[in-house]
């Protein structure tokens, strides 16, 4: 693992240097093969619901129909795919007749919690409340059309906000995960983290 | 209205989904169980052709060295057997690419160059910028207590973080709602042709 | 409540206010950036939307695609995000490139799995990591890919990318390397987290969520679909602003309680859909 990183990153230092161009190629192969095998643990997930569902059928328990349904559309989706490729109309019929409106409408519905929470939840009760509330008022008029209309304030704070305080706050928090990134990846070269591997 | 089945079919289970916003229900558990089903089987038809494309097409032309990344993503699966030592491998190389393109970006792209933005003050609000970070940084900085007049920078910080946090809460909402707009537009305009 | 929310979105659909829409700084920058393209450049359009945030992509990527249709340049469709392939040919065919010559005026390279390594493994080496279109041809035989080995080869390269990978990726793997020109098309959840990209040049446009692409559309003058949601986006943010104003209300006239609780318990988070 720590040669792999390593590779990759004197990959990044390495100009025009001729002496130095098996690195250059290693990085680039160790990444395609990067793909390859993140293909392969693609299939991981559709083993593990496979595993659990033909459980559930099997013991004809409470889910057995849901378990079914899921199961057999997973089937019916691989064999299509494989079999006629995916421009089949076969394929593109439950691409875009089943999965693609059941995944928006499920993001489509956290909009009505929202209302919900704007209603219950959403109570300022600190400075630093009142300061998240009416960031958030004044960025929701500015980024729709209706804040122009009330007032011109609203499209040039919403502005202000995103370019001048935002901008530092995710700034620092940026720099900050970079920060991190870099000391756990020192910690996992060092062996001192090895929970990738299952380890403690 | 539509008289498409496959339109019939979205919009039934966009009605589906959208019921368990009033309470769960058996048509909301079967839709969500057929977008599971057909979601995975989707990765394991885009992985299968990432595979056949990238390793078994080169391999088939002369390209042995792909017999390499083929084997170590079989040994993936050695984790659902006895020897399931063996898919620790394979974990390695995805974790020594992932850890090794993530640290470079960081480094430049996060950083550094972050950094280089932050210095180049020349308007009122590019000073405010360099402030602002400045104090948003000094939340974060552990080490040390700020004690005495200097505390204030920390706290100020805070602030700065509660009005970054207030803008993305506010696109937040945004967001969301533009996504149920979407499926309304979908619902009275592609399948029941109320809207023009 | 749900009512309400319900009533507040479908009625500007069925009888339209017409709020007027001003182009923001973001919009018009991509739209500058992208209309400074001579005829004959070669784009990489990373088509990274899923179906979940389709409804605020979409009209971003159709808008865009439009404009590049215009401009004559040419388009290396990507993606890293496995249903990326199939909602790029919608959008391909909503944008009316299938009448241009497909490997020649552009080509949609399909899908590659693992996230910030295969944007890494494009950039330094793209016909090895795209060495297939999306219906397993032999990328050498196309006219449009003659020339492109790294990401250094192309004018410009645009993604709609809402998650993992997302401008972050890109900014981090070409951007930093190759300095090719980024302009980014994310949802309204990450406007924020992109904005320090955009303030130091990193990426030279962006469009933010519907309001984003409805912008587009008007610059096209084409206005579609996110022109036409405006109006309920407008009526859904007062009535959100107007609730959150009634509940703190409550708390302005109300005795202060002995223990306080602390910040506005916000609901929603900040993170981007995957």
């Amino acid at each position: 693992m720590t040669v792999i990183a390593l590779v990759m990153i004197l990959d990044f230092f390495i100009g025009d240097s001729t002496a130095l161009d098996w690195i250059n190629d290693t990085a680039v192969i160790t990444r395609s093969w990067g793909i390859v095998i993140s293909a392969f643990a693609m299939g991981l997930g559709a083993i593990n619901l496979l595993r659990r569902h033909s459980r559930s059928i099997v013991r004809r328990d409470d889910n057995a129909f849901y378990s079914f349904l899921l199961v057999a559309s997973m089937l019916v989706m691989i064999v299509l795919g494989v079999a006629s490729g995916t421009e089949s109309p076969g394929y593109d019929f439950m691409f875009s007749n089943i999965l693609s409106p059941a995944s928006s409408t499920m993001y489509a519905s956290i909009a009505f919690y929202i209302v919900t929470a704007a209603y219950r939840s959403f109570s300022a009760r600190n400075l630093e409340g009142w300061l998240l509330l009416i960031t958030a008022v004044i960025v929701m008029l500015g980024k729709a059309p209706i804040g122009s209309v009330i007032s011109d304030f609203f499209p040039v704070a919403s502005n202000w906000i995103e370019s001048v305080p935002n901008t530092a706050g995710m700034r620092a928090i940026m720099m900050g995960a970079a920060l991190g990134v870099i000391s756990s990846a020192v910690k996992m070269f060092l062996g001192l983290d090895k929970s990738y591997l299952g380890q403690r | 209205m539509s008289l498409n089945f496959g339109t019939w079919v979205a919009g039934l289970i966009t009605i589906a989904i959208m019921s368990l916003v009033w309470k769960e229900n058996p048509f909301y558990r079967s839709a969500e169980h057929l977008y599971v089903g057909v979601s995975a089987g989707h990765a394991v038809v885009m992985a299968y052709n990432n595979i056949k494309d990238m390793a078994f097409q080169p391999l088939a032309a002369g390209q042995f060295v792909w017999i390499i990344p083929i084997i170590l993503g079989i040994l993936l699966y050695a984790r659902y057997t006895k020897q399931a030592w063996l898919a620790r491998y394979p974990v390695s190389v995805i974790v020594g690419i992932g850890t090794g393109v993530a640290v470079r970006g960081a480094i430049h792209g996060d950083f550094t160059q972050q950094v280089a933005a932050t210095m180049k003050v020349g308007s009122a609000n590019e000073i405010l910028l360099l402030v602002f970070v400045v104090m948003s940084l000094s939340y974060f900085f552990f080490s040390r207590e700020f004690q005495g007049p200097i505390s204030i920078i920390p706290k100020a910080g805070r602030l700065v973080l509660m009005v970054a946090f207030g803008a993305a809460f506010g696109t937040t909402v945004m967001g969301r709602m533009a996504l149920l707009i979407g499926r309304i537009q979908f619902v009275l305009g592609d399948w029941l042709g109320i809207l023009r | 409540m749900y009512v309400l929310l319900l009533a507040v979105l479908i009625g500007p659909l069925l009888k339209p206010i017409g709020i007027p829409i001003k182009i923001s700084e973001g919009t018009q920058s991509a739209y500058d950036v992208i209309d400074s393209l001579e005829p004959g450049s070669k784009v990489v359009f990373g088509f990274d939307y899923s179906p979940g945030n389709a409804a605020e992509m979409e009209p971003q990527a159709i808008a865009i695609l439009k404009h590049l249709l215009s401009k004559d340049v040419k388009v290396i469709g990507i993606s890293f995000q496995a249903q990326g392939p199939m909602l790029a040919v919608k959008a391909f065919e909503a944008a009316g490139w299938t009448e241009k010559e497909y490997g020649t005026d552009y080509v949609n390279l399909g899908y590659r799995a693992g996230g910030q390594g295969a944007v890494a493994a494009f950039a330094s080496d793209v016909p090895g990591t795209f060495n297939t279109d999306y219906q397993g041809k032999s990328v050498s035989s196309f006219p449009i890919m003659q020339g492109v080995k790294t990401a250094a080869d192309v004018d410009m390269i645009i993604t709609i990318a809402p998650g993992t990978p997302g401008p972050e990726d890109y900014v981090r793997q070409v951007y930093s390397t190759y300095k090719t020109p980024l302009v980014c098309g994310v949802p309204a959840v990450a406007i924020t987290q992109v904005a320090p990209y955009v303030q130091a040049q990193q990426i030279k446009g962006i469009l933010g969520g519907l309001p984003g692409a409805a912008e587009y559309e008007l610059l096209m003058n084409q206005p579609g679909k996110a022109v036409a949601a405006m109006d309920a986006q407008s009526l859904a943010h007062l009535l959100i602003v107007a609730l959150i104003i009634l509940r703190n209300a409550a708390n302005i006239f109300s005795k202060p309680s002995p223990k306080s609780q602390t910040t506005a318990s916000a609901g929603s988070s900040a993170g981007r859909d995957v």
